[in-house]
């Protein structure tokens, strides 16, 4: 069979030299068969490149005339007659440059060397010929969009319904459609959350943080009907809010610091989003102009900083980055898909990547539509927007070279070390070199054959001494100076100078604007019709004229040269943000109301879909999105109508009878009881412990992680300084979403407890009970240091009372004092566990100790402390808001 | 029954017993699980799980409980292991003809000279089938393995296509093989993570944690990632300053705290009480679950722990075995990892890398075959070995190759597996298949297949659409089932 293949192969080539061969020959016959080569050439062309490279001009390049052909296109001269290896059109065809071209194409054989012997005789054009694309493909006719699809729910234009009548008295509105659909199935509001309760779930709720025992006091203290009032207010005001409630949003922009994929590069300077969506929360920015600062703050404002900062937003998504040959084309439409995701998802709470690769199966969003949108985006990219004052650039080059100075003597002696280890080993190489490499390599430059140039690389590469290598062959006293020299560099570099700030943002960078076409079957390389920018023919009345109402805009840059942006994204900014826009405030109150209520009106936050849940409460949702766009666009304006709304107060207790009726509490006759998300049982484990910094923005921290989790960080490299731990221990206690968020390295504790994973919209975390969760509880070095931690604060605070400090630590963990069964138990456990600690002692086993306490306080009773801590921290109600 | 402190009070009933008892994952708040637990996951939205890892039914009677997944980072040469190519050797040194189109690889240059294989191919036990010099010992395993020669992928790079044949897309996003079998069907272990990952010392494949991550299933379902020595889970030990009985009285506290007030009825936080109750058991039982010297002279022999070169990964295969006998749904276990010169990415040397990390696996993977099979385990036990992509027939770097996703050969062995036969083919230099060919989707839907799972069937609602670990649906390879 093989034989047989083989024989067919020779055939083939037979073939194609009688086919071809003869023809060649008629071309050099005479004038007549140049002309035909000439026709051929222009006419494959005409076919084959004139999509990409007629009016569309990509890359620059126009190959419609002789005379634009001559002048080439961004990547240089295109054809140098009489030299087809020289020409790059040439080059491109047969993939000696990337991508081969014709993309989404494919040239036959045959017709490649028409091109070559084209080029090679001249690349004659007649003067009068212009070449013309075909017609562009039509669009495919997609699925009809009806009326009947116009008018679903999460489409239909927003009217403020009217607030139903209620046989109960309500003064928040919020309440009266919740009541008027308990009424309707047969059932009652609970009761009303006691103080304490209440002030432990605003507060973790708004803040992310569990209530002081001063506020707890003092709420307790205040009988002023309007005291709850002035708690909210407090909480809305505290910088706390901010970053709870931006952590929120940045799930559902899947903010992280790195890349993603294997390499997960860091993306330094990726905080300053972060910092501007904290900003932006706690400010109250309109909500309308936090998303059109995110989509085109550079077209708004450009030269301020913070606007390029928003665009983040576009490029936060995972991004794959990797050497090698690439498919640019594919590369490219990752990078626009990941703002789909962004845009869709998360402002619109529509899933059209369905429609990628044909027409969504279950909304009603053609394929056309999902490159229409992505057209807003065509010419856009990553732009780092630097603009240093020379005072700024002067003196982070002088600390620049200051920290260079410092590390010098340490690498000039690391080199030192390794240098005579790579000689040998790489003279051990060249001795071993098989005789062939070896001969190429000895012979001079110049007179090597193109066999000999080929086997001279290769040698060259068979040559290298890699890193590894150098450190197996160390003798160990080499070896441990050497890893002496790179742990103080390591330590010198945890102090190198700040980098001069830039913003990692998106502008309109790619000119000319590509033209954008549909994908077949959502494949860069199968282009369609070509699309332009339009929203999506679901939201637009019937018989909308297709522009997109889009103005370029004109940005000055810093060195006086003028850039036109084209206002796509603009455009499509003030779209998403009009007033009736029917999605972007009904998703937003949505999302508000998710994570007061632990579930949202619409279940599924990111999906208003059909694929989705349909709302519990519709009216009350088209209420809240009105209510929300009249108060110009102001969250803390929606955060205080649901908060203090009597739903939002009720107590979360259990009624069986009402059990039965809606097990689920759809209609919300109870308050949802809620599990701490990942950061906030973190965040309060060290408020509680003391140990919390408050300090807001600034670079990721990396904490000390467990050796099993460093391993994870991939590296071909030495392994010796993937994670350099911040210098301050300080700074090793702030909030969890300070920490670094590495896309393939998370804290086993965050990821415990169901942290999301970073490479796609969230916009309900999963809640899952497991028992990887109770290991890292009780057993992980942060949770006993942090045990540690507030024994020694509650010794500090009630010295000699064992009775009040269990009440302070009561009140400090979960904002209440323990009941007497409560009291009883917990002294017992204390006495107990310190008898059963004075055996280890006595055994000289080691024990938890708390620093800085009066020697006179006996050892094994502040070891038990330390894991009463422990268990109080563990407790389910320090992990639930009731 | 364990061992257990008198924390918990006496139960009214049977069923409020087993609702409240922490009695592992068996008894976990079962009346709760029980509703949701009729068949196999259904991606329900917005419901906290109790019991997340309980065991579920599959949809069909499965011929496999258990998978071992051996992933041999970085792509071995299937031309120098389970392909023969002769007229490759032939054409050794010359330039590809022309009819085989274009290599196209990561870094591989037009123009390169063929390689043949230094290996010579032998045929082995009744059905014949030809395995190189390489592989002597899995060689006599043939009879037992199903060796497909027409794998592809659909990317040269590394982590793309390790993504790929892990979660059946190229992207990182989404939930591993392991984390869609462990939602699929649970565990069966009470004792030991449903999920075990066990990677190379010198460091993780290029694709990383993703390769096993839960993606946007909950984070129950990915992979734990078991180190060595006596702790094999994070976080398994009590702090060095709290001893064992020392903690066994806190979680007795704890529990004991935890109950007051809570009314019988709350599975959820029910669920949380016996969490740590299952913590605490494996906190017992995991040592010795991967404590070797249990293991007779002979076992550690068959597996080569008594030689250095095959002691490190022969040590994983056997601790791969005691899990499936202690019930691990799904183990993934990776021969190589980190530094390229431990990876079976051989771009620059075929005979030095693919002798030694052959050398390194051979033996441990046929002690593991034999031994599986010895103890009657390797019925019901999914041996899959296999790569990213394999190798070119061209050369780099003189005497390497590239990247090559087009045509490579994987194997599956016990399970349900037709042992002794070959699917598949590539072309006469081992480039592209030929014929029958077979995507991850493919291969993901005969594994789920084989464990009872109907890849249509098992799904999970994430961002309006029904995600599948086969996307829009793979063949199950009907011919590879015995």
């Amino acid at each position: 069979m093989k034989y047989k293949r083989v024989l067919k192969l020779g055939l083939f080539i037979f073939a194609v030299w009688l086919l071809f061969g003869s023809r060649i020959d008629a071309v050099f016959s005479g004038g007549q068969g140049d002309q035909e080569l000439v026709q051929q050439a222009l006419a494959i062309i005409e076919s084959q490149c004139l999509q990409c490279h007629g009016s569309d001009r990509m890359s620059g390049l126009d190959l419609r005339t002789r005379a634009a052909l001559m002048s080439g296109g961004s990547r240089g001269e295109a054809v140098v007659p009489g030299d087809s290896a020289g020409s790059l059109l040439f080059r491109y065809l047969t993939g000696k440059e990337s991508p081969r071209m014709p993309l989404g194409g494919e040239m036959t054989a045959d017709q490649i060397e028409v091109i070559r012997k084209w080029i090679d005789s001249g690349a004659e054009w007649p003067a009068d010929a212009a070449l013309v694309a075909k017609p562009a493909e039509s669009l495919p006719p997609g699925k009809a969009i009806t009326d009947v699809m116009r008018d679903y729910w999460a489409f239909r234009k927003l009217v403020r319904p009217e607030v139903p009548k209620v046989s109960r008295s309500f003064s928040n509105p919020i309440d009266a459609f919740i009541l008027s659909e308990l009424e309707s199935r047969g059932l009652t509001p609970s009761a009303p959350a006691d103080k304490r309760t209440l002030l432990r779930r605003v507060t973790i709720d708004l803040t992310g943080l569990p209530p002081t025992i001063e506020e707890t006091r003092s709420f307790l203290a205040d009988d002023s009907p309007d005291a709850y009032r002035k708690v909210v207010d407090r909480l809305l005001n505290s910088p706390r809010y901010g970053e709870r409630w931006g952590q929120h949003w940045l799930d559902v922009v899947r903010f992280a610091e790195t890349n993603g994929f294997e390499l997960d590069q860091d993306r330094e300077q990726a905080w300053r989003y972060r910092d501007y969506v904290i900003r932006s929360i706690n400010e109250d920015k309109p909500y309308d102009r936090f998303i059109l600062e995110q989509l085109a703050g550079d077209e708004i404002a450009p030269d301020d900083f913070e606007m390029r900062v928003a665009t983040g937003f576009l490029r936060a998504g995972p991004q794959h980055v990797v050497a090698g040959n690439q498919d640019l084309a594919v590369n490219r439409q990752e990078y626009l898909t990941e703002i789909m995701f962004g845009v869709s998802n998360g402002i619109m709470g529509l899933t059209i990547g369905c429609a990628r690769c044909h027409d969504h199966k279950f909304d009603p969003i053609l394929q056309a539509d999902y490159y229409r949108m992505q057209a807003f985006f065509a010419s856009s990219d990553n732009l780092d927007f630097k603009q240093p004052t020379k005072e700024q650039e002067a003196a982070h080059k002088a600390a620049m070279d200051a920290h260079k100075q410092k590390l010098k003597p340490i690498t000039d002696q690391i080199d030192a070390i390794e240098k005579p280890y790579k000689e040998k080993l790489k003279a051990g190489k060249r001795a071993r070199l098989e005789p062939e490499y070896a001969r190429a390599l000895e012979k001079e430059e110049k007179l090597r054959t193109d066999d000999e140039k080929r086997l001279a690389k290769d040698a060259q590469s068979m040559l290298n001494v890699g890193w590894d290598e150098v450190l197996a062959a160390l003798n160990p006293e080499d070896k441990e100076r050497r890893a002496a020299l790179r742990r103080q560099m390591h330590a010198i570099n945890l102090y190198q100078p700040e980098p001069l700030p830039k913003a990692l943002a998106v502008s309109d960078i790619i000119s000319p604007v590509p033209a954008m076409h549909l994908l077949k079957g959502g494949d860069p390389h199968r282009p369609g019709a070509e699309v332009p920018p339009r929203f999506l023919t679901v939201l637009m009345p019937k018989d909308a004229p297709p522009a997109a109402g889009i103005t370029p805009v004109t940005i000055s840059q810093a060195n006086g040269e003028t850039f036109k942006s084209t206002g796509r994204r603009l455009a499509l900014g003030k779209w998403l943000t009009r007033p009736d826009h029917p999605l972007t405030a009904r998703v937003m109150v949505n999302r508000l109301w998710h994570h007061h209520f632990g579930k949202g009106i619409v279940a599924t936050p990111n999906d208003f879909g059909r694929n989705g849940q349909p709302p519990t409460h519709p009216e009350l949702l088209d209420w809240l999105a009105v209510e929300f766009v009249e108060n110009d666009w102001s969250l803390k304006h929606m955060h205080r109508l649901m908060v203090l709304s009597n739903v939002y107060r009720q107590s979360s207790g259990d009624d069986p009878a009402k059990s039965r009726i809606d097990p689920d509490n759809k209609a919300l006759w109870r308050m949802n009881r809620q599990r701490l998300d990942a950061e906030a049982i973190r965040d309060s484990v060290l408020a509680v412990s003391g140990r919390l910094t408050e300090q807001i923005g600034g670079p990721p921290i990396r904490v000390p992680l467990e050796p099993e989790v460093y391993d994870t960080i991939f590296t071909e490299y030495e392994a010796d300084n993937l994670w350099p731990v911040h210098p301050d221990p300080r700074q090793h206690t702030r909030r969890s979403l300070y920490l670094l968020r590495k896309r393939n390295v998370k804290l086993p504790m965050l990821v415990a407890f169901d942290a999301p994973d970073l490479m796609s919209s969230c916009g309900a975390r999963s809640v899952s009970v497991h028992a990887l969760q109770a290991l890292t509880m009780i057993n992980s070095p942060f949770m006993f240091d942090q045990s540690k931690a507030l024994a020694a604060r509650l010794f500090r605070e009630i010295p000699v009372n064992n009775r009040l400090r269990i009440i302070r630590m009561y009140e400090l963990a979960l904002g209440r004092r323990p009941n007497a069964q409560e009291l009883r138990l917990t002294q017992d456990f204390l006495t107990s566990q310190a008898a059963v600690i004075r055996q280890r002692i006595g055994k000289g086993e080691p024990i938890a100790k708390v620093d800085n306490l009066p020697a006179t306080i006996d050892k094994s009773t502040t070891a038990a402390w330390v894991e009463l801590c422990l268990a109080t921290m563990n407790l389910n109600e320090f992990i639930y808001v009731r | 029954m364990t061992k257990r402190g008198n924390h918990i009070p006496a139960a009214q009933d049977r069923r409020e017993f087993l609702m409240r008892a922490g009695n592992g994952f068996g008894g976990l708040a079962l009346s709760y699980l029980m509703a949701r637990d009729a068949q196999a996951a259904d991606g329900q939205v917005g419901k906290p799980i109790a019991n997340p890892l309980a065991p579920r039914q599959p949809h069909f009677k499965p011929k496999a409980k258990a998978v071992i997944f051996l992933f041999m980072v970085g792509g071995p040469s299937q031309m120098e292991t389970f392909d023969p190519k002769p007229d490759l050797d032939r054409l050794h040194g010359q330039q590809l003809p022309p009819s085989f189109g274009e290599i196209k690889s990561q870094f591989v240059k037009p123009g390169t000279p063929l390689l043949g294989s230094a290996w010579k191919f032998k045929k082995y036990g009744q059905s014949g089938i030809e395995v190189s010099d390489l592989f002597p010992h899995v060689a006599t395993c043939v009879d037992d393995m199903a060796v497909i020669r027409s794998c592809y992928t659909d990317s040269f790079v590394h982590a793309p296509a390790m993504y790929q044949m892990m979660s059946g897309r190229v992207l990182a996003a989404h939930p591993s093989l392991g984390s869609w079998v462990t939602y699929g069907l649970g565990s069966e272990s009470e004792n030991l993570p449903a999920y075990c990952v066990m990677t190379q010392p010198e460091g993780l494949p290029e694709g990383g944690a993703p390769m096993w991550g839960p993606g946007y299933l909950p984070a129950v379902y990915q992979g734990t990632q078991l180190r060595n020595g006596s702790t094999p889970i994070l976080h398994l030990a009590p702090p060095a300053e709290m001893g064992n009985t020392q903690q066994r009285r806190l979680l007795d506290y704890l529990g004991r705290m935890n109950e007051i007030g809570m009314g019988s009825q709350d599975s959820e936080l029910s669920a949380r009480i016996a969490s740590y109750e299952l913590a605490y058991r494996m906190q017992q039982h995991a040592p010795e679950a991967v404590d070797l010297t249990r293991e007779s002279k002979e076992t550690r022999r068959l597996y080569g722990l008594d030689d250095a070169q095959t002691a490190e990964f022969g040590t994983r295969c056997l601790l791969a075995r005691r899990m499936i006998e202690r019930g691990v749904r799904f183990i993934l276990l990776f021969s190589g990892g980190g530094p390229v010169r431990v990876q079976w990415d051989a771009h620059d040397n075929m005979v030095s890398n693919h002798e030694q990390m052959c050398r390194w696996t051979d033996k441990p993977i046929a002690g593991l075959l034999k031994d599986l099979k010895g103890r009657g385990l390797l019925d019901t036990t999914l041996v899959v070995w296999g790569s990213e992509f394999g190798r070119t027939a061209v050369s780099e770097n003189g005497k390497g190759r590239d990247h090559n996703p087009l045509g490579f050969t994987m194997w599956m062995a016990g399970g349900g597996v037709k042992g002794g036969q070959v699917i598949g083919q590539t072309d006469e230099i081992g480039y592209r298949t030929v014929g029958e060919r077979y995507h991850p989707r493919d291969i993901h839907a005969t594994m789920l297949h084989l464990l009872g799972l109907d890849q249509m069937k098992l799904t999970y609602l994430h961002n309006g659409r029904n995600e599948r670990l086969t996307d829009f649906g793979g063949n199950v390879i009907e011919k590879l089932i015995g």
